[in-house]
């Protein structure tokens, strides 16, 4: 369980986050959504101790993530598996290594075994094939399913997707949210969302954050979504909703 | 299986680097480059510009490089440390002095190496040092000489006067040899004593004046460095005439003891053959320093007399 | 916007960063295991790859510095063997290890900001933060490491190549022969000067890296962002080399 407690953060003395709590339930899918700009991103950096906040506290399992040291930190984060926005492939290995840096990294499976294991997670994703591509050969639908693949190469009791469809089109964007779908069903894990693709949210999420100009303006179930009369809510998923089936511009 | 290319390389650029840094240095040091090499030091009064990577010589031969210098808090004076080639050996009794000038940046240490039959020294060892400074040194110097000679014509005067009697007996080649050892010695001893006093007087004069002297400057400077160069040349001789004469005094000593004490007769010393060679060496070594003093009689007073100008 | 007070706090909070970027990476030293292989990749990379370029133009500085020399000492009263006093001492103190410091600025300090400027904008370096790694020790550590090993060698083959070259066109220039050549390089030799050109390889083999890390790895801002951090690496580098280089003089000698 991830518990945010009152979370300040401002950068040159421009606040992002102001007095953000939030509780992520062990085994659900959280999305957190907000225009962009209202500090998704910078409170999901919060979640792994990216960032450090100005006030309030991260808990993670009932740890404070920034009362630990640097290295009991580290252990924290290797139970998280992150999908970054544009996927974060090191672009100096193919996508076999990729996947494979982790297990390489804090395992000690032979060759063979890692082998094995990083073909299962290829096969996950529905890329048996691409072990031998570099990331630049691969699309950025595929990028973001071999990402997707590391990230659950350590077996994570969290996964957190930054944008997962940002940037996709329909029909990749619809064949990430099945994935991510199965892959929390399968394996089991909390998973958090952030984004502003409503047809995402709805399709994968059990609850729902709404942040709005670095608050948490609303927080409930999809149910509770749907029968929500909140205005500032409501225009947010209005305007999402048109651009269903529509390209979203990437946000900064 | 994991291959170790990247890791072959950076090696053998890190032993190529380390060898060209290696060989390169002494290369340039003019060191052998694969010979080993030995170290020694010397405490040096004054280091007089020597520095690191200053030139060794040898009998005018670069052999080796100055390594270390450094003030030496416990004698108050310079450490020099130096290596010299591995080939070159040098015997004890071998000292250094620094040679050239700081002002051009050409000082030198240079090994006068002592007689060639000692041992060698063991590596590390110090060597001693001897200043071939200016005339303080002379002046630091010559006294000792001085009185070393004194002492010594003195006993050679109660050994002649002891040869004189025992000698008296006629006949044997043994006994010719000993009368012109005799003569030469005393031949020798008369020349150093007249030179003695000379030297005395000189000493005297230039201890009066040196306040002045160590001022002068232009070419009665030089003047003073040449006529210094000169006297401890005229030391040197004087050392190695004293020398001879301390053999020679020695020998006859021993012969006069040999005969006194009754061990032997004078006909059996004449089958001693090692005691004969010896006294035969010593005479021949007597002579020439004679013949040197008499085909330049007037050589050691000139001179001296142009200190005497002072 | 920043207010005039950041503004004016800004050199400073650039030192602090850099410093506790220093002080990050010293701490991850220990982590041996997570930096191996990118530590002998970066040797080849930073060393290795670069003994070319830096051969070359050892190469010439050497045989310039002969020319030039020779050309401005005709005189009868100055002895040739002067050209190889000035030419030796010169490569061995100073122009190998600056010239080397002064290429490896341009190819590896840029490199090393626009791969890790690259890695920052496009999360590559939160990728490996949040998977549990010491990103410092990771990326930063080893290319600082196998730029203070990788600069002496590469002084020490700039020193040797620049003599060399210096030698042969003084010989094919007709200007002197190779015994007079050594004999005014032995002349002035100190055994402390290529040992001081080490040590300033070194310094400028940390100096080098350790700014284009820092640049490299605080970058902002997008592609845009990596090549003002690349262009700065470069410059901050050259610039430092230059500080370095007179402060281990006044030091050392």
């Amino acid at each position: 369980m991830i518990r945010v407690e009152h979370l300040y953060k401002s950068f040159d003395d421009r606040p992002v986050l102001v007095d953000v709590s939030l509780e992520i339930r062990d085994g659900e899918t959280l999305a957190i959504i907000g225009r962009s700009g209202s500090g998704k991103s910078v409170l999901m950096k919060h979640l792994i101790g990216l960032l450090k906040p100005d006030r309030g506290r991260v808990l993670v399992d009932g740890v404070d993530i920034n009362a630990i040291s640097y290295e009991e930190l580290r252990r924290i984060r290797r139970q998280f598996g992150v999908l970054f926005q544009s996927g974060a492939l090191f672009d100096s290995m193919n996508a076999f290594e990729n996947v494979a840096f982790p297990l390489r990294t804090f395992t000690n499976l032979s060759e063979e075994e890692i082998r094995r294991r990083v073909q299962a997670c290829l096969e996950l994703v529905q890329l048996p094939d691409v072990g031998p591509k570099m990331p630049d050969e691969l699309s950025g639908g595929m990028k973001k399913r071999v990402a997707l693949a590391r990230a659950i190469a350590l077996e994570p009791r969290y996964i957190i997707y930054d944008e997962p469809t940002t940037g996709l089109d329909p029909e990749t964007a619809n064949a990430i949210d099945e994935l991510i779908r199965d892959l929390n069903h399968r394996l089991n894990v909390t998973g958090i969302m952030v984004t502003h693709d409503m047809h995402s949210v709805l399709s994968v999420a059990d609850r729902v954050a709404f942040l709005y100009q670095g608050r948490m303006h609303w927080v409930g179930t999809i149910d509770e979504l749907h029968r929500s009369d909140d205005p500032i809510l409501l225009a947010f998923v209005k305007a999402s909703e048109y651009q269903i089936g529509a390209s979203i511009p990437r946000s900064a | 299986m994991t291959s170790y290319r990247n890791e072959i390389k950076v090696g053998v650029a890190l032993v190529v680097a380390a060898l060209l840094l290696f060989f390169g240095t002494r290369f340039l040091l003019n060191l052998p480059l694969f010979e080993r090499t030995t170290i020694y030091e010397t405490l040096l009064p004054d280091a007089g510009g020597l520095v690191d990577g200053s030139v060794v010589r040898l009998k005018g031969v670069v052999v080796g490089r100055v390594t270390d210098v450094r003030y030496d808090p416990q004698s108050g004076q310079a450490r020099v440390r130096f290596q010299i080639n591995g080939s070159v050996p040098l015997p004890e009794g071998s000292y250094v002095r620094v040679a050239g000038l700081a002002m051009f940046g050409n000082v030198e240490m240079e090994i006068v190496p002592g007689p060639a039959g000692n041992p060698p020294l063991k590596p590390g060892s110090r060597l001693p040092a001897r200043a071939d400074g200016g005339l303080d040194a002379i002046i630091e110097e010559a006294p000792a000489v001085l009185e070393r000679l004194n002492a010594l014509l003195g006993r050679f005067d109660m050994a002649a006067e002891a040869a004189a009697t025992q000698l008296s007996a006629p006949g044997s080649d043994l006994r010719q040899t000993l009368l012109a050892l005799r003569q030469s010695s005393q031949a020798l001893a008369t020349l150093l004593r007249r030179e003695q006093q000379h030297i005395a007087r000189t000493l005297e004069n230039l201890s009066a004046t040196s306040a002045q002297l160590r001022d002068a400057t232009g070419p009665t400077a030089d003047s003073i460095q040449a006529a210094a160069a000169q006297l401890r040349h005229l030391l040197r001789r004087l050392e190695a005439s004293t020398a001879s004469l301390e053999q020679a005094t020695a020998t006859l000593d021993r012969i006069l003891s040999h005969i006194a004490s009754g061990q032997g007769t004078l006909g059996r010393l004449i089958y001693d053959e090692t005691l004969y060679l010896k006294l035969d060496t010593t005479l021949t070594g007597l002579n020439r320093i004679l013949r040197d003093f008499e085909t330049n009689p007037g050589r050691y007073l000139r001179e001296l007399r142009l200190i005497d100008v002072f | 916007m920043l207010s005039s007070r950041s503004r004016f706090l800004l050199p400073f909070r650039a030192l602090g960063q850099y410093t506790l970027l220093l002080v990050h990476a010293f701490s991850a030293l220990g982590e041996f295991k997570t930096y191996r292989k990118n530590l002998f990749d970066q040797m080849v990379r930073i060393g290795i790859d670069s003994i070319p370029i830096v051969s070359m133009a050892a190469a010439f500085s050497g045989a310039v510095m002969t020319v030039q020399t020779a050309y401005q000492l005709v005189s009868p009263f100055i002895p040739k063997t002067v050209i190889g006093a000035v030419v030796a001492p010169s490569m061995i103190l100073e122009l190998a290890v600056v010239v080397t410091g002064f290429i490896l600025a341009g190819r590896v300090g840029a490199r090393i900001a626009a791969e890790l400027g690259t890695m920052r904008v496009t999360e590559q370096i939160d990728a490996l933060e949040a998977m549990g790694l010491n990103s410092v020790s990771y990326l930063v550590v080893p290319r600082v490491l196998a730029g203070m090993v990788m600069l002496p060698v590469l002084y020490v083959i700039a020193a040797f190549v620049g003599i060399v070259s210096g030698i042969l066109v003084a010989n094919l220039g007709g200007f002197l022969s190779t015994g007079e050549f050594l004999q005014g390089a032995r002349q002035f030799f100190k055994p402390f000067d290529p040992i001081f050109g080490v040590i300033k390889a070194f310094v400028f083999g940390f100096v080098i890296t350790s700014i284009s890390c820092y640049k490299g790895y605080f970058t902002q801002g997008g592609a845009e962002g990596v090549g003002r951090s690349t262009t700065q690496a470069a410059v901050l580098s050259c610039v430092y080399i230059l500080v370095a280089d007179l402060v281990l003089a006044v030091l050392l000698l």
